[in-house]
């Protein structure tokens, strides 16, 4: 099949490596990967900002670049929830972009929800195995990002990392509750992002999972700098790296080295 | 029946709604309204085989309401055994608890159990005075365990509310399993569709504003003693 | 006047300055335990007794009443004239209030017309918003509010935070204190022994009173019904003892008939409190019967509108929906962190965020639609399924049109429109931000706290400890990444923009490269 990926700016600059292995995921699962060189944003922050004409011109651009494909693939979340939920009706008034904008949102997925319900994978079919160096379990958590409700995800995260030998999935208390990124609110209410984000962290922390799995580029930068000012060391990868790392797709001894001491520490 | 009041040029309704007409773009007066039913299928918790006198008590007990059956003879000398037990010295009668429980008013006096006059120049006052009420209701309905009482004339709004202990006897053959059972059955009963005040009692009077903590009997009666009189 | 010296809680300087107000809310350990404690537990009960109640019908349920009042409030007039037509067959007065203060002389205008010198009063939002409380006392009727939530916050100068339980943010000594200093009574601050306290000075005032102030939580316009949903009681005392009744309800409280009624009886308290029903639901048409041994002789309905007519165009109409039932506040992370008061204004919480604007003005209240992370929360819990964020993102939209926005902002958003408005204007833009903040990370990285095994763990790299300018909020809270050192993009062009590329260094994997 014949995907065209959709990078966030997040994603593009501070969290490469998610792009990567989704890539490399994508093409191990025998998806042909298309980058489109003119993509740049979705327009979100604008959008959630009240700056409309801005993300309209940001998503005239997007369905231009991504007209020419078939399926649309996206490890951001809150990417897709702004294709799906939101462009037609930047363009209420405009029925023939407004109609655009709905065949792309038709074609737009997420990267957990594509491998799910498009690819329907099965990792364990594929020998995917994620245990730590020396045999035990790998304890794992996931974060609940707030666009997956939008998309009408559930637990599609959760379901692939259930896929996996070797992983232990743990719950994660209150797990519906926002991390408190929101994009902008995390600077323009920073006391209240702040405290929220300290209260998913401290769940976190109760878990004992060395890793967090979370798909949501923005989510990850509050909570990872979060723990880090806590002085945590729970580590943060996209689906997307764990999947690969299971299927032996990244081949970074290194950082696994790390991951491992920390546990058995 | 009540006097119609008559609108006042200057109560400000025709103001309002021009006012909503406009904002609901419309400048002429509107059609009837076609209102999507509710959905029974989406909405209902008990169905006609529920409307059971199990049930209700059960779900009333659940609520925090003390219920059990009894038979219509043995009814008033069950009510008064309840008065009895509670040291209760002056009751608020309903005129309509005679019919629930046939001998009620013989018992009483024989207990010493006096009712408080009702109407008079204390009016709704006297009930202050009162240790229980004592009434029938109109309906039961089973799924939530609630009873369903109207005003009247003899049916009182503050025997039910007013004092400390509420005793209300409910005939088995008026519970409807669910709540949207009551309509019809209100609009069946004489007096009732058109009553100033109908009230669903679901519980003792209860909070739970400070901290949390759950306390019964705030206003209304914090002891509600429900009997189901079977077979009737 | 009653209670502690102070300013009224809800009395805040305008524009109000949220920042300020959630600064100090989210630092009271106090409120954090209270509010936060109380609301998640609110909110896990409305998913737990719905869940148990409709199973899979809950969604299709909520949005059947959604729809349900959507056509009430697309026929309002039509339903309007029908309700006060019924209302006034069945004996009730009714007038219209376009304002607060007019609602507020209606109800004065009775009190005057009875003599009526002693109101006993039940919780009412819509009264909170005319300030009637103090329009009566200063007209010289004294007047009692008999909720125990607001007869305690009455006592003490307080406020409500909470639609539903006002006093979420006050603890069982400051009753004491409160009852001690105003009843006195010896201090306890014992929960039961407080409510009897109160219970018992509240029975004098139902015995004297001579008015009777409630609000009303529908309007059934097939019957003209007020219809009130209590848990205490002195609902019922306010609307059955005194010799006058006047209820103050918004005009969008409206519902069609009694059978519509049901759909919301079994929303409601399920959605607000996890109880199947309040233990009172009265229904109340028209003053007593002549024949009636007890109930109000004269019974007033006041329809508010106070700005909602301005709601109900279309862009807004949905908003009118709401049921004052709570859940959304107890769903939301950010008032479980600030409390009710912050917010400035009666209506707090998502609903308050977007309806406070409209009724009070967005230049004002510009903070309020901010104050969302859009994590949708709200929309899920509403019983009514109005779509909140959706209205938080309109009134942002709003907030730019009127140029309420500052200048800083709309030139920082209009530049990162136009740096993604080309491939190479955003990998210009990349360029110059990787360049400033790996430099700034190498500065201040270093200096902050270090945990060793933390840094080995964290990908991409360096951390910014305390940034400047844009970053310095941020940072305030928590740490900052820097920039891989090669960009995905960039990843691409070097490996698949040629074919068969050999794999190479993953960008990120190896820390900080310089």
């Amino acid at each position: 099949m014949d995907v065209a990926l959709f990078v966030s700016c997040l994603a593009d600059q501070f969290y490469p490596r998610s792009a990567v292995a989704a890539v490399r995921v994508l093409e191990h699962l025998g998806c042909r990967v298309h980058f489109p060189a003119g993509q740049t944003g979705c327009g979100q922050p604008m959008f959630n900002n009240g700056f409309r004409r801005d993300a309209r011109a940001l998503a005239e651009r997007m369905i231009r670049v991504f007209a020419p494909f078939e399926r649309v693939v996206t490890p951001s979340g809150s990417c897709a929830a702004m294709i799906r939920e939101h462009y037609a009706h930047l363009f209420d008034g405009d029925e023939q972009r407004a109609a655009h904008a709905r065949a792309l949102a038709s074609r737009t997925r997420e990267f957990c929800e594509f491998l799910v319900h498009d690819l329907r994978v099965d990792l364990r079919a594929l020998g995917a195995s994620w245990g730590l160096p020396d045999g035990r379990p790998r304890r794992v958590t996931w974060h609940f990002s707030c666009h997956l409700r939008g998309l009408g995800m559930t637990d599609e995260p959760a379901r692939l990392l259930g896929q996996i030998a070797g992983v232990e999935p743990v719950p994660l208390e209150r797990a519906e509750v926002c991390c408190g990124f929101g994009g902008t609110f995390a600077t323009k209410q920073p006391e209240i992002s702040g405290h929220m984000a300290r209260d998913k962290a401290a769940c976190l922390r109760a878990t004992g999972a060395g890793v967090c799995v979370s798909g949501e580029p923005g989510c990850t930068m509050n909570l990872a700098g979060t723990c880090r000012r806590a002085g945590d060391g729970i580590e943060f990868l996209s689906p997307a790296e764990a999947i690969a790392a299971s299927l032996g797709l990244m081949g970074d001894a290194p950082a696994e080295r790390a991951a491992g001491a920390r546990e058995g520490a | 029946m009540t006097r119609p009041t008559a609108p006042r040029s200057d109560d400000g309704c025709a103001a309002l709604l021009a006012r909503v007409r406009a904002a609901l773009g419309r400048d002429t007066p509107p059609r009837l309204p076609d209102p999507p039913p509710p959905d029974d299928a989406l909405l209902r918790l008990a169905r006609p085989g529920d409307a059971s006198a199990a049930l209700f008590v059960e779900r009333a007990r659940e609520v925090g309401m003390e219920a059990e059956t009894v038979e219509p003879a043995l009814a008033a000398g069950r009510v008064v055994g309840v008065l009895r037990e509670a040291g209760v010295r002056r009751v608020a009668l309903h005129d309509d608890a005679e019919d629930h429980a046939p001998g009620l008013a013989r018992e009483l006096a024989a207990a010493g159990i006096l009712a408080v006059e009702r109407g008079g120049p204390a009016g709704p006052r006297a009930l202050f005075d009162a240790d229980a009420g004592v009434t029938g209701v109109l309906a039961g309905v089973a799924e939530s365990g609630t009873l369903v009482c109207v005003s009247g004339p003899g049916l009182s709004r503050g025997a039910s509310l007013v004092p400390p202990l509420h005793v209300a006897l409910v005939r088995e053959s008026r519970i409807v399993p669910d709540l949207l059972d009551l309509w019809p059955l209100v609009r069946r009963s004489p007096g009732a569709a058109a009553a100033s005040s109908l009230t669903l009692i679901t519980g003792p009077s209860k909070t739970a504003d400070i901290e949390g903590v759950l306390v019964t009997g705030v206003h209304g009666p914090g002891r509600v003693r429900v009997l189901v009189v079977t077979g009737s | 006047m009653k209670g502690r010296a102070g300013p009224h809680p809800l009395d805040v300087p305008l524009p109000h300055d949220l920042r300020a107000a959630a600064g100090r809310a989210s630092r009271d350990v106090a409120l954090q335990q209270f509010v936060g404690g109380a609301t998640l537990h609110k909110d896990r009960g409305r998913r737990e007794t719905c869940r148990r109640a409709f199973g899979e019908r809950y969604d299709a349920l909520r949005r059947h009443a959604g729809a349900i009042k959507q056509h009430t409030l697309d026929h309002l007039d039509a339903y309007l004239e029908r309700f006060i037509a019924r209302a006034r067959e069945s004996g009730a007065i009714v007038h219209a209030a376009a304002t607060a203060a007019q609602a507020n002389e209606v109800c004065l205008a009775v009190a005057r017309r009875h003599g009526c010198r002693l109101c006993v009063k039940s919780k009412s939002m819509v009264t909170e918003e005319t300030g009637l409380l103090a329009a009566l006392e200063t007209a010289g009727v004294e007047t009692v509010e008999t909720d125990l939530g607001e007869f305690i916050l009455q006592l003490d100068g307080d406020a409500p935070s909470h639609i539903v339980t006002p006093m979420i943010h006050k603890d069982r000594a400051a009753v004491g204190r409160a009852f001690a200093r105003e009843l006195g009574v010896a201090y306890t601050d014992d929960p039961r022994r407080l409510t009897m306290i109160a219970r018992e000075h509240l029975r004098e005032k139902y015995r004297r009173a001579d008015l009777g102030v409630s609000g009303g939580n529908f309007l059934v316009a097939d019957t003209g019904s007020v219809v009130l949903c209590t848990n205490e009681g002195n609902g019922r005392f306010c609307t059955g003892v005194p010799r006058v009744h006047v209820a103050m309800v918004g005009i969008e409280k409206l519902v069609p008939s009694m059978e519509h009624l049901t759909v919301f009886l079994k929303l409601l308290a399920r959605s607000g409190t996890a109880q199947p029903l309040t233990v009172y639901t009265q229904v109340i048409t028209g003053p007593r019967r002549p024949d009636e041994d007890d109930g109000p002789d004269e019974v007033h309905i006041i329809l508010v509108d106070n700005g909602r007519t301005g709601l109900l165009r279309a862009e807004s109409r949905e908003l009118l929906r709401c049921i004052r039932c709570g859940a959304c506040l107890n769903a939301c992370p950010v008032y479980r962190t600030i409390g009710g008061h912050a917010y400035g204004s009666v209506y707090s919480g998502p609903i308050g965020a977007v309806i406070t604007p409209a009724l009070r003005g967005l230049r004002d209240f510009a903070a309020l639609p901010h104050a969302s992370s859009l994590c949708g929360a709200c929309f899920e819990a509403c019983p009514v399924h109005i779509d909140i964020p959706r209205h938080l993102t309109r009134l942002r939209a709003q907030i730019v049109e009127q140029r309420i926005a500052g200048w800083r902002e709309r030139a920082g958003m209009r530049l990162w429109g136009l740096a993604l408005r080309t491939a190479w204007t955003y990998r210009l833009a990349a360029w110059a931000q990787r360049l400033v903040l790996r430099r700034l990370a190498r500065r201040v990285g270093r200096r902050s706290r270090d945990s060793a095994r933390a840094d080995a763990a964290h990908r991409p790299g360096a951390w910014i400890h305390a940034g400047p300018g844009p970053l310095r909020a941020w940072t305030q809270e928590r740490d900052f990444p820097a920039p891989a050192a090669r960009s995905f993009r960039q990843w691409w062009a070097r490996e698949r923009g040629h074919a068969r590329a050999p794999r190479r260094d993953i960008p990120g994997q190896r820390g900080t490269p310089a």
